[in-house]
């Protein structure tokens, strides 16, 4: 079915990589976000049904974001993913303790993204 | 059918995969679409173009066009301009290309349908859609690589400071998460590697470096490769470029986009990185035209090697670039055969459009031919027959269009059917016979049947020939052969002045045009010369009218040796030639125009009776710009510009804007020699290209002239002899530099031969430069060039 995906992320060529990955794989919606702030304005108006978040960002940064979108009442219920290129197993396990719905190891492939998507939300494909 | 153009490789797959199963076409050059539109095939075009002025040019072109498509033009540079502008079957987006936004254009023009992405190959599509994003990030991360290069090396030299340390940790970050994503999954573990490296503030161990050194190689290595492209699911109609290739010679990135930007046009680009490579190329490709770099491989070798390949190649084209700051002696790359000067940076789109012109031009005109048939197979047939032969061939099987073809594709030769529904091929003939401006084109007629009534038929309605069907390849082939000479050898009398063998004044007309709409697109110089014969009444008087012929052939001659096919050279009256000087400075053309007339000095027109006439023109300048921009203007400006030459003394050649020598004038060059047989020389020689001169004949009155609080003589150049009476040349330099005149005066020493002291103190005293003595005009001219060019 069709999804609404917003990217929050900074860096351009991996938003339009990610962007492309779900539109022309699995026909979602995707919308976008260069940074915190912004992704948070978008997830407020326009509730999308999962949120892929980038860690390193300048200013306000993925962790921060998290706890706002968390923190709020009409953003709370949205699940959250993160995107990393950190992969030691003590920040995986930092990310998993706040109470993340997944964590996308970057790079990420952008033929299977969507599949990672469902399998970490527990979506039917 | 939606033909597209202009797109790179990674771009028009991207498209693709886009638009399927819509049909697309790529196209390599502005008249295929107009051809193709004309030819009815075409639902909608795309065009990826750099400019506007590109985009405007386009316009004009397609839109008058009856039933013109519409057209989705995409300009990559800058600017904005109202949609307003442009006809409602245009939309015109700007920026970065993406095959989404020109997706969405078509949509809007009703032409494409959004398209839910699982009716294509969704793995190819994405694919092809990742491959196009790398081209738009590459820059990006090569970038990236740099910044983590130049913090290795900091590094290894104990420079590094706080700042470039973390912001090569950041640009490894980034690398280690872009990288993979773009299906560059080799060096993820290097980027790692620099990123670790420089989230530490650890010294460097001595065992580091090589392992840094080699990560950082293979990074580069990998992020300038780039990804393989995606397989291309999808067949687009592409020729995969093969056979002759154009040779791009220059080491640098300019040279590669050229490359790429040929592959784009179906085109082979052959590529050279210095003069021996260049030679095996030469020898070994089969080439259609070469790009130059005229300042690679050091002073003057360039220019060496442009002479080489024109002597060894005559007949290829070669065009010539430089860097914008570089300074290049055009006049010199003109007198080797150069065909063109570019001036980096230039889109590569244009660098192309250049260099497909100067082959164009080289290459014999394919023979037009429209073909009206109502049986598309007829069309196949002949397509087949024809393939070999020099034809381009334009198949109409709508008979209702035919006017509109006609004034589309504006062939040399008609094909006719007739047996056709609507309108019969005869009647057809007919009315194409009694049209002013078609009534001259040859028409074939096809036949069933060739019983004599017909055929009386055929040719009362005015055809030329016809065949029977069902055609014969070798009998079509010869009688459209036939015809194709007989127009060739019309068009070349139509073209060229009997007399003279340069360009009537009507076709000169149309190629100008041609030119200063390139020149204007691309800000390139444009010098047009209008030239007036000495005298002539005199010569007819004295020696007769056939001798008059002969002397204005001798001019053209000079004309024609002397300018090449980048110029157009053309007599536009009784005594009166025009040369247009595509890629000329107001200095360029006046230099080689005057040159034109030292030849004609050097060598006289003799007579029957063993005398001799010495053949003389005045000429006048003017350039694209500051005189004007279009034709009429620009020979307006020439034209004031010649009547002032004629005034101060024909045989020489004004710029517009100079005065002739009067009173208070400003003054070019001043001249201090006291040998009076070389004093002459060079001021004849200056005369002649329309500098002002004075002359000053001993050191006092040089120094008394041109020096002091307040000298009467203020000249942008002085040419000084070293060894004056009274005052030698270094002392009179010397003062000039000390009362600051060195600012606006230039000074040329004229030095005696392997005086190397002489030399060494006038340079080191503030001269310009110095030339030897005894003193070749040519040496001297060139160095006055280069001294007054900015």
């Amino acid at each position: 079915m069709s999804r609404r995906i917003l990217i929050i992320e900074d860096e351009p060529d991996i938003r339009e990589v990610a962007a492309a990955s779900l539109e022309l794989t699995r026909g979602w919606e995707v919308l976008t976000a260069p940074s915190g702030p912004t992704g948070v304005q978008r997830a407020r108006l326009e509730q999308p049904d999962a949120i892929l978040l980038d860690v390193m960002m300048p200013g306000m940064d993925g962790t921060e974001t998290f706890g706002i979108l968390r923190g709020a009442e009409d953003t709370t219920g949205i699940p959250v993913i993160l995107m990393t290129a950190k992969v030691q197993r003590a920040e995986r396990e930092r990310f998993a303790a706040m109470g993340v719905d997944g964590l996308i190891p970057k790079p990420f492939d952008p033929m299977t993204l969507g599949d990672e998507i469902d399998r970490l939300l527990g979506w039917s494909a | 059918m939606i033909a597209i153009d202009g797109l790179r490789e990674s771009e028009s797959a991207a498209l693709q995969a886009r638009l399927s199963p819509l049909r697309l076409k790529l196209l390599r050059v502005p008249h295929e679409l107009v051809g193709a539109v004309a030819a009815g095939e075409v639902e909608a075009a795309v065009v990826v173009v750099h400019r506007l002025a590109a985009a405007a040019d386009l316009i004009a072109l397609i839109a008058p066009l009856p039933h013109a498509p519409p057209l989705a033009i995409h300009v990559r540079d800058g600017g904005r301009a109202t949609q307003s502008v442009c006809p409602p079957n245009v939309r015109i987006t700007f920026g970065t290309f993406s095959a989404e936004s020109v997706h969405a254009g078509l949509i809007e023009a009703g032409l494409a349908v959004p398209q839910p992405p699982d009716t294509t190959d969704p793995g190819a599509s994405l694919q092809a859609d990742v491959f196009a994003l790398w081209g738009k990030f590459r820059a990006t991360m090569v970038e990236r690589v740099d910044v983590i290069e130049r913090a290795v090396v900091a590094l290894m030299e104990g420079s590094l400071d706080g700042a470039s340390h973390d912001a090569a940790a950041s640009a490894a970050h980034k690398l280690v998460g872009a990288l993979g994503s773009f299906g560059i999954d080799s060096v993820t573990e290097d980027a790692r590697l620099l990123e670790h490296r420089f989230e530490s503030d650890q010294p460097l161990e001595p065992g580091e470096i090589g392992t840094l050194s080699d990560a950082m190689m293979r990074l580069r290595e990998a992020v300038e490769a780039g990804p393989p492209p995606p397989e291309s699911r999808i067949p687009v109609e592409q020729t995969e470029p093969s056979g002759p290739a154009i040779l791009v010679i220059g080491a640098d990135e300019a040279a590669r986009s050229i490359a790429d930007e040929a592959a784009v046009r179906g085109l082979r680009a052959v590529r050279a990185a210095n003069a021996a490579e260049a030679r095996v190329a030469l020898d070994e490709s089969e080439l259609v035209a070469v790009l130059l770099d005229i300042n690679s491989g050091g002073e003057g070798a360039g220019l060496d090697l442009l002479a080489e390949i024109k002597v060894g190649s005559p007949g290829l084209p070669v065009v010539v670039w430089s860097d914008q700051h570089a300074f290049v002696d055009r006049v010199e790359v003109a007198r080797r055969g150069g065909e063109g000067f570019l001036e980096r940076p230039l889109a590569p789109t244009l660098v192309l459009d250049v260099l497909q012109t100067a082959v164009e031009r080289t290459r014999r005109h394919a023979l037009r031919v429209l073909s009206v048939d109502d049986d598309p197979l007829v069309h196949a047939l002949l397509d087949r027959m024809l393939h070999d032969e020099d034809v381009e061939l334009h198949g109409l099987t709508d008979p209702t269009r035919f006017w509109e073809t006609l004034e589309a594709v504006e062939p040399d030769l008609l094909l006719l059917d007739v047996d056709m529904p609507a309108i019969d091929g005869l009647e057809l003939c007919r009315v194409v016979r009694n049209d002013l401006r078609w009534g001259g084109v040859p028409v074939l007629v096809l036949t069933g049947s060739t019983r004599s009534d017909i055929v009386e038929e055929v040719f009362r309605a005015g055809a030329d020939d016809y065949v029977a069907k069902p055609v014969r390849g070798p009998e079509l082939v010869a009688r459209i052969r036939n015809r194709a000479e007989r127009v060739r050898f019309a068009r070349h009398t139509e073209e060229i002045d009997e007399l003279t063998g340069v360009l009537r004044r009507q076709r000169s007309e149309r190629l100008i045009d041609d030119y200063l709409r390139l020149a204007r697109r691309q800000g390139t110089p444009f010098a047009f010369a209008f030239l007036d014969m000495d005298g002539m009444k005199a010569i007819n008087d004295a020696h007769g009218y056939p001798v008059g012929d002969r002397a204005l052939r001798h001019v053209a001659n000079k004309l024609r040796e002397a300018f090449r096919s980048e110029d157009v050279v053309s007599r536009w009256g009784g005594e009166e030639f025009a040369v247009a000087m595509y890629g000329m400075t107001r200095d360029d053309a006046t230099h080689r125009l005057a040159e034109v007339l030292e030849e004609l000095g050097s060598d006289p027109l003799e007579l029957e009776d063993g005398g001799e006439v010495t053949v003389t023109f005045s000429a006048g300048v003017a350039v694209l710009g500051p005189d004007g921009d279009t034709l009429v203007e620009l020979h307006q400006t020439a034209d004031q510009a010649l009547y002032a030459a004629k005034a101060a003394g024909r045989a020489r050649v004004l710029r517009t804007g100079a005065v002739p020598p009067a009173g208070e004038a400003t003054i070019d060059i001043a001249v201090v020699e006291d040998d009076e047989a070389l004093a002459d020389l060079l001021m004849h020689a200056l005369a002649t290209r329309g500098y002002t001169t004075t002359l000053l004949s001993d050191g006092p009155s040089a120094a008394e002239a041109l020096t002091g609080p307040n000298p009467s003589v203020r000249p942008r150049l002085v040419l000084l002899d070293v060894n004056l009476p009274g005052l030698d040349g270094l002392t009179v330099l010397r003062r000039l530099v000390r009362d600051g005149r060195a600012e606006d005066t230039r000074v040329i020493m004229l030095t005696a031969r392997a005086a190397d002291d002489e030399i060494v103190a006038a340079l080191d005293a503030g001269a310009f430069g110095h030339v030897a003595k005894p003193v070749s005009i040519g040496v001297l001219m060139q160095r006055v060039r280069r001294a007054l060019a900015d």
